[in-house]
């Protein structure tokens, strides 16, 4: 076994075959939620590529694509040879790219507020609420 | 794809049966590691194409190719294939075990330890005849024979039938385990497009003996959506974004089931596009087998020869 104790995190993903959703898609939205709820930290070690597929039981290709796409985000550091870490320093996005992907979230959210017949308001109040969760888990 | 990693590569495959065509014109390609499941309605030509692959049949016209080898005459390479086809039944007085060591002489990697663990495990005895094992014994007792042969490719014609839910998931766990590790490359027919849905890298719908669509299963899940358009949408600006697979007319807008042309596209958004929602395989299914309303001729023709690669 290895000498230095770095943690391999056990991902629980359970992903919904008939969504229509990409697999990989999904794969990147649970371990985006898990490093943002502070359920996996800096610096810890993500199960390998061939570990992941397995488990899974997907093409190993679909999680390739997922770490790829979880390292362009920042959000993890592929090391060759060595595996895929949490990043610890996320590089922070350029302004008008960070306006921009909260911007469209913000469209979804409030057409779904007015949907199901909320208001402003509210939503403002469930976003702190729900950051007050997220701060409290981390 | 380059041509030394290609596995099985059918080039305007033909084949009739007394002057009806069967299959028309398929070209195929599939890599090593990849599961392909071909889809399609009953007596549409799926195993048909099985066969040829196999080098159990002779093309009309075309090719089947494994490993850069003709399939018809079979080559040298055959012995790389198991399948399981339909019909295939041996004499009803043979032993698994002798099913098993048949198989073990055809391939020397045969695997004794995991044929008889996976017997053992679905209460199958090696000694056991032919005639006395039940209908799903029967298909896994074969699917076995296959997966336990060392086999670089595994064709598999509508090898869920007989099987209970449980036993159709350890099929596929096992060929995508025999696929991530080993490379094995799988044709998969089947009608339960929601097996097709958890297991395929590549999907192919056949229809009336043509490749009507063929595509990784990922990047239809990026680019497909059914859109709900307004009726005097312009129908140019949709179908240079995107391909129109289906649509139909509600009292005042159009829904349809479209491809953009690319992942990029997606985000953009169409004339006076009301909602968007991604599909599950078994709508893009309906979508691609049942006409469509506003397609042009030339667009329809297109989406008949389409190829992703």
């Amino acid at each position: 076994m290895c000498c230095t104790t770095v943690n391999t995190v056990i991902m629980h993903i359970s992903l919904n075959h008939h969504s229509g959703d990409p697999l990989y898609r999904q794969v990147v939205e649970a371990i985006r939620l898990r490093i943002a709820k502070g359920e996996i930290e800096a610096g810890e070690q993500l199960p390998s590529i061939r570990d992941l597929a397995a488990q899974l039981q997907i093409n190993s290709r679909t999680v390739v694509k997922a770490y790829e796409e979880l390292d362009r985000a920042g959000l993890v550091v592929m090391q060759q040879g060595r595996g895929v870490f949490v990043a610890s320093n996320r590089a922070a996005l350029p302004a008008s790219e960070r306006r921009k992907r909260l911007r469209e979230l913000a469209v979804k959210l409030l057409v779904e507020a007015t949907q199901v017949g909320s208001n402003l308001d509210e939503v403002i109040d469930i976003i702190h609420e729900t950051a007050k969760e997220l701060e409290t888990k981390q | 794809m380059t041509e030394s990693n290609i596995v099985m590569k059918t080039i305007d495959l033909t084949r009739d049966f007394g002057g009806k065509v069967v299959l028309e014109d398929v070209s195929l390609t599939v890599g090593p590691g990849e599961i392909l499941a071909l889809l399609g309605p009953n007596g549409v030509g799926k195993s048909t194409l099985m066969k040829l692959i196999s080098g159990l049949l002779m093309p009309s016209r075309g090719e089947a190719r494994l490993w850069g080898e003709s399939c018809w005459p079979p080559s040298p390479e055959m012995y790389r294939v198991a399948c399981v086809l339909d019909g295939m039944s041996p004499p009803s007085g043979t032993r698994v075990r002798e099913i098993m060591s048949l198989k073990s002489c055809v391939s020397h990697r045969f695997d004794w330890k995991l044929a008889t663990s996976l017997c053992e495990q679905h209460q199958i005895s090696t000694a056991s005849r032919w005639r006395a094992l039940s209908k799903g014994q029967k298909r896994w007792t074969l699917l076995v024979a296959a997966l336990a042969s060392g086999a670089d490719l595994l064709v598999l014609d509508e090898p869920a039938d007989g099987l209970d839910v449980a036993t159709r998931r350890e099929l596929y766990g096992l060929l995508r385990e025999q696929a991530n590790d080993r490379g094995v490359t799988s044709i998969v027919a089947s009608h339960i497009i929601a097996d097709v849905e958890r297991i395929a890298d590549d999907v192919v719908i056949l229809v009336d003996g043509r490749v009507r669509l063929h595509s990784p299963l990922e990047q239809l899940r990026d680019e497909v959506f059914e859109v709900e358009l307004p009726l005097e949408a312009d129908n140019s600006v949709v179908t240079s974004l995107a391909e129109v697979i289906s649509s139909r007319k509600t009292d005042d807008t159009l829904i349809a089931v479209i491809r953009f042309r690319s992942l990029q596209l997606t985000e953009q958004e169409l004339p006076g596009e009301i909602s968007r929602r991604r599909v599950s395989l078994e709508d893009l299914y309906l979508a691609y087998t049942q006409p469509s309303q506003i397609q042009a001729p030339e667009e329809r023709h297109e989406l008949a020869s389409e190829r992703s690669r």
